[in-house]
């Protein structure tokens, strides 16, 4: 097992974070809001998943398909319906909003789906394996992290180089001047939401598989996302992205070092000492108020 | 060696602060003592009086005719069921007026005011029950007190003018009794304060000389007789661009010393120099604080500005939002509070005393801008006029020496701005402060402003008295724009 | 006579300290009613005693960060540093009781001295997570040198070498009662602590700083000092509480201490009211008093676990979107609105 095996085998989760994190953030920027209830949109759409795929027998495609969609639009519900009507709430407020939002969820999501365990299957089962096999790579990783590096390729391309990448980075800078400027922001806060939630559920289709389906199974994601907001900076869509690669990759050496045990705490110390260095995480940027 | 040099300075104009704070604090609750003492005087007093009465009632009553004795108690007793019958009367009217709205056959209206005259009549009757019985009963009380015929009265009357003669004297007595006390009190306090202060007093002369001692003697000499705060090349650089370039401008004590120029000029960061809120990149700000001491700002911290005797205003009307605005004085007073806090948690008479100095003192402060009304009101939705109006109560607080003023007149109308000019002018002259304002409107710069100060782009155009500045060429090209 | 015996009453219990005397006095009786008989479910008094021990760390928590404007997110791996703490003195050290907590609440004084410290370089959210990072790391560490997962506590049996007062050698039962009687007291004190520094100069110069950071420092407060001493509170309460949590509970295991208490414990002091110390204990029994003390007795909750969380959830999402202010707020509201009732009545019935 050499570092390129770690760097395999971390690429699912990369894929997996990078997804969680970007919804993040994405929320952030754009409604200022830290949306502890990320990873519970995409645990509904992964039982939505599950469920048609075992349950209903619709065939895989469609039912990611209908996942994906499903959880877009209750992004843009949960936006229209809740923080729009918390305009004047704190910030602290909107993220008690979201973890009521989590509560919600966690406990409706039994009575919706039923309290039965699934299984996801992968999307692929084959393993593939170099000639001196020494490396082994599922085909289900490979096909996550494609897939994830294609959308949020396509996501950061379109923030870049389109007219809805502009009016988002304005919305995110300044709500009231975009505004001014002739964006409808509730349009992009909406959107924002709903790409957040489809992309959330991307990655839980990716990681479902390698878990049990439980109302709690993406809650690790969560706080890996979080803290991959945290190392690279809320401020910024690349840092994120960046703090995504960093901690499975982080997680899988000491893994591999063979101390199980220190995983956590090793992120967690390698993130209290970066924002100790850089206290806006490495690529975020600090606003100073005049006075 | 230097540098323990300058800590020696330093510890010691820390002691001889902490010992000025010492004697004034101590001055000043002498002043609050007395007050306090000249209330409960008052207090007692009345309670004596009080008490002087209700001795020489039966002997009063003794003195007046029965028939009229009665007459006024009766009277006093149907004030008071009144007071209470208005109401039942008024609750008569709104029934019938309720009952006419809905009525809506003339049998049912005529109903209406027959209940309504029936309840009336039901009303007056219990009136006089009660008068009867009230009359009767206040007679047989008076029967035996009071006197039965006039010849009775006159000899009563005699006796009631000797008793009345007598309590006046004791009350007189114990006016003098509770005045001499009062003076003993207050001097015996006087000479506690009168020691705490000689002790600080030497204490503080004494680390004065220390302090002088260690001093930079360079710093010694920069300020002239009556300045009170002298700018010495200040620059301020941020990254490339110069904010505040090479300025130098004396402030004479107990004057309004104005600062002007166009937008950008850099009035604002030179603000923020002078209190700290930026450290300047070259150059020096020279003060002399209550000690008499001239310190350079430039080593000050922010927060330890205010203890030398600065204040300030912000811009942007910057109070406490969630506190109301007496407590935002408060707030503003946090310097004077010694308790620390061990008081605090359990609230120990010390912390006691000192938040009833203090609020005491907010309560002036605010009565001598017209704001008592607002005290328990939070400053949320208050006029912008009157937000400014907190502000400037806000630097009264600590007994200032230097009040810095950012834009006092922004956001007002002209009224307001003459109101204002009004204010600062008697604010300097009863508070005996230095006033430094930074300032858009000429108007008020022109007509309050001793000393005034022109810049554009952070470099000096012109100083001098308004009339000077006016007539400068530079000021009028940049600014004034020809006029 | 009576008259002014009534108003003196009167005047006591408007002193802001009386209800949390009242308050005690209500909690100590609990346990007496169990004692005899009227609450028969141990279970009850456990769930109170939980939700006072709580209610400990979101006063701190409240004065973190309804007065200091603070996020802090590692809360709960306080407690439980505070637990495992307390684990270590007591029980494998031997030293007292009393000695102990003493010890704790020194360590739990650097330990939020420290982030302290921090905060000066990191604000708002990035603190919050730092903080959880760090009590994350503090906790871990003392898992992983211990080796075990599950911390006990031997039962309290003397005090200052005296034995409790009926305390049986059976009776474990009995020592559990003794240290219920002790911990209402300790809360009211705490509470009535709390409430004094609330409405004292350093509650005010907290407002101001959280308010407008620069208008503090220009009225001579030191953001320093202030952010130390709201973290240093705010962390020794919490290991305090963790102290007793040991005491009374005798028994937890690192997972008892994640995330998801820290954010309870949030979601208690925002419905509750950030800036009240009875909105907070009121928001503490919300969330995590009913279930043990009510819900748990009735079948229909028994069954559907679940149907707490979509209860709680929902009313965090009422309170923050209608109350911001959280439940005191909500109590003001109901204050004004008699008050407008009231007139309204005697409008209607006196035409004035």
């Amino acid at each position: 097992m050499g570092i390129l095996q770690i760097l395999l085998n971390s690429m699912q989760f990369i894929a997996i974070i990078s997804l969680a994190t970007l919804g993040i953030v994405l929320i952030f920027q754009t409604s200022i809001t830290t949306n502890f209830a990320q990873s519970m949109i995409a645990t509904v759409g992964g039982f939505i998943s599950v469920t048609l795929l075992t349950k209903y027998g619709v065939p895989a495609l469609a039912s990611y398909f209908i996942a994906v969609a499903a959880m877009f639009l209750f992004g843009v519900f949960i936006d229209a319906v809740i923080i729009r009507f918390a305009r004047h709430v704190t910030p602290v407020g909107k993220q008690m909003l979201t973890m009521g939002i989590v509560l919600l969820l966690t406990g409706l999501i039994p009575l919706v789906f039923g309290n039965v365990v699934m299984q996801a299957p992968k999307f692929s089962n084959t393993i593939i394996t170099n000639a001196s096999n020494t490396l082994s790579f599922s085909m289900h990783n490979l096909i996550g992290f494609i897939l994830a590096a294609v959308v949020i390729a396509a996501i950061f391309i379109c923030l870049k180089f389109t007219k809805w990448g502009l009016s988002v980075r304005a919305t995110a800078s300044n709500e009231t001047v975009a505004k001014m400027m002739g964006i409808n922001t509730r349009i992009i806060t909406g959107v924002s939401w709903g790409i957040a939630g489809a992309v959330g559920t991307l990655a839980a289709l990716i990681y479902a598989p390698l878990t049990q389906i439980t109302p709690t199974m993406m809650v690790s994601v969560q706080v890996q996302g979080f803290m991959a907001c945290v190392l690279g900076g809320f401020t910024s869509f690349i840092g994120p992205i960046v703090g995504a690669i960093i901690i499975p990759v982080l997680r899988n050496i000491v893994g591999y070092l063979g101390a199980d045990t220190w995983k956590d705490v090793v992120v967690y110390l390698v993130i209290f000492l970066v924002v100790l260095i850089k206290p806006m995480g490495l690529f975020g940027k600090k606003i100073v108020k005049k006075v | 060696m230097g540098i323990s040099k300058k800590l020696l300075h330093n510890f010691y104009s820390n002691r001889a602060e902490n010992f000025k704070d010492n004697l004034d604090g101590a001055i000043e609750y002498n002043e609050f003592y007395q007050e306090k003492q000249e209330v409960l005087l008052k207090k007692h007093y009345d309670k004596f009086v009080a008490q002087e009465q209700e001795k020489l009632e039966p002997i009063r009553l003794s003195s007046v005719l029965l028939k009229s004795e009665v007459k006024i108690q009766v009277a006093e007793k149907l004030k008071s069921y009144d007071e209470k019958d208005i109401w039942r009367r008024k609750a008569n009217t709104q029934t019938q007026v309720r009952g006419l709205a809905k009525a809506t056959t003339d049998s049912d209206k005529q109903k209406i005011t027959e209940a309504y005259e029936t309840q009336l009549r039901s009303l007056d009757k219990r009136r006089e029950e009660y008068e009867h019985k009230v009359t009767a009963s206040i007679s047989s009380k008076l029967q035996s007190v009071c006197a039965k015929d006039e010849k009775e009265q006159k000899e009563n009357l005699a006796k009631y003018e000797v008793a009345l003669a007598e309590s006046d004297k004791r009350c007189k007595a114990e006016h003098q009794k509770l005045e001499v006390q009062k003076q003993a009190n207050i001097k015996a306090f006087q000479i506690k304060t009168d020691a705490k202060v000689s002790k600080a007093s030497k204490k503080y002369e004494t680390t004065l000389v220390d302090a002088k001692k260690y001093s930079a003697s360079k710093v010694d000499q920069k300020l002239e007789k009556n300045v009170v705060l002298s700018l010495h090349n200040l620059t301020m650089q941020f990254g490339g661009l110069k904010a505040v370039d090479n300025l130098s401008f004396d402030v004479k004590k107990g004057e309004i010393f104005g600062l002007i120029g166009p937008n950008g000029a850099g009035k604002t960061t030179v603000f923020n120099c002078i209190t700290q809120f930026y450290k300047p990149t070259k150059g020096e700000v020279y003060y002399e604080d209550k000690t008499g001491q001239v310190l350079l700002l430039n080593e000050a911290k922010v927060h330890n500005v205010i203890k030398k005797g600065i204040v300030r205003t912000f811009q942007n009307v910057e109070l406490v939002w969630e506190l109301t605005v007496l407590e935002n004085l408060l707030v503003a007073a946090h310097s004077l509070f010694k308790s620390n806090l061990f008081d605090q948690f359990i609230h120990t008479p010390k912390l006691k005393k000192e938040e009833e100095m203090i609020r005491a003192k907010a309560l002036k402060v605010l009565d001598y801008l017209g704001l008592t009304y607002l005290q328990n009101a939070y400053p949320v939705g208050l006029p912008y006029g009157i937000l400014k109006k907190i502000e400037l109560a806000r630097t009264l607080m600590c007994n200032p020496r230097l009040i810095i003023l950012d834009e006092p007149a922004a956001g007002l109308n002209d009224a307001e701005t003459q109101e204002l000019a009004v204010l600062i002018k008697k604010i300097r002259d009863e508070y005996k402060v230095t006033i430094f304002l930074v300032e858009h409107d000429m108007g008020l710069v022109m007509d309050i402003c001793d000393t005034i100060c022109a810049i554009s782009f952070g470099k000096m155009l012109a100083i001098g008295t308004p009339k000077q500045i006016q007539k400068d060429p530079a000021v009028q090209e940049a600014y004034l724009g020809g006029e | 006579m009576g008259q002014s015996i009534a108003l003196r009453i009167k005047r006591v219990l408007k002193h802001p300290l009386s209800s949390f005397v009242i308050l005690g006095i209500v909690l100590l009786l609990v346990n007496v009613f169990y004692r005899a008989g009227i609450i028969q479910d141990i279970a009850f008094v456990r769930s109170v005693a939980r939700v006072i021990i709580y209610s400990i760390v979101a006063m701190g928590f409240s004065l973190l960060l309804g007065y200091a404007g603070l996020a802090s997110l590692g809360t709960s791996g306080l407690i439980g540093l505070g637990a495992f703490l307390i684990q270590l003195t007591y029980s494998q050290k031997g030293i007292p009781m009393v000695i102990s907590i003493l010890i704790c609440l020194v360590i739990a004084l650097v330990v939020g001295a420290l982030i302290g410290f921090i905060s000066l370089r990191i604000e708002g959210m990035y603190l919050a997570i730092i903080t959880l990072c760090l009590s994350t790391i503090l906790v871990e560490l003392f898992r992983i040198g211990w080796g075990t997962d599950t911390f006990n506590l031997p039962r309290v049996q003397t005090f200052f070498g005296k034995e409790f007062p009926g305390y049986s050698s059976d009776g474990g039962l009995l020592v559990r009662d003794v240290m219920y009687y002790i911990l209402v007291p300790l809360f009211v004190i705490v509470a009535m602590l709390t409430s004094n520094l609330m409405r004292s100069p350093t509650g005010r110069a907290m407002l101001a700083m959280k308010d407008s950071d620069s208008a503090a420092k220009a009225m001579g407060i030191s953001v320093l000092k202030y952010r130390l001493i709201a973290f240093i509170i705010a962390t020794v309460y919490a290991v305090f509480a963790g102290c007793l949590y040991m005491f009374y509970f005798r028994s937890t295991t690192y997972t008892d201490w994640g995330l998801a208490l820290s954010l309870n414990i949030l979601a208690a002091v925002i419905v509750g009211g950030s800036k009240s110390l009875l909105g907070c204990i009121l928001g503490c029994f919300i969330i995590f008093g009913i279930d043990g003390m009510f819900l748990q007795n009735i079948p229909f909750f028994q069954n559907n676990t679940n149907f707490i969380y979509i209860i709680s959830g929902a009313l965090i999402i009422i309170v923050v979107m209608f109350y911001p202010g959280g439940l005191a707020h909500l109590w003001l509201d109901l204050k004004i609105l008699i008050r407008k009732l009231k007139l309204k009545w005697r409008h209607y019935k006196y035409g004035d």
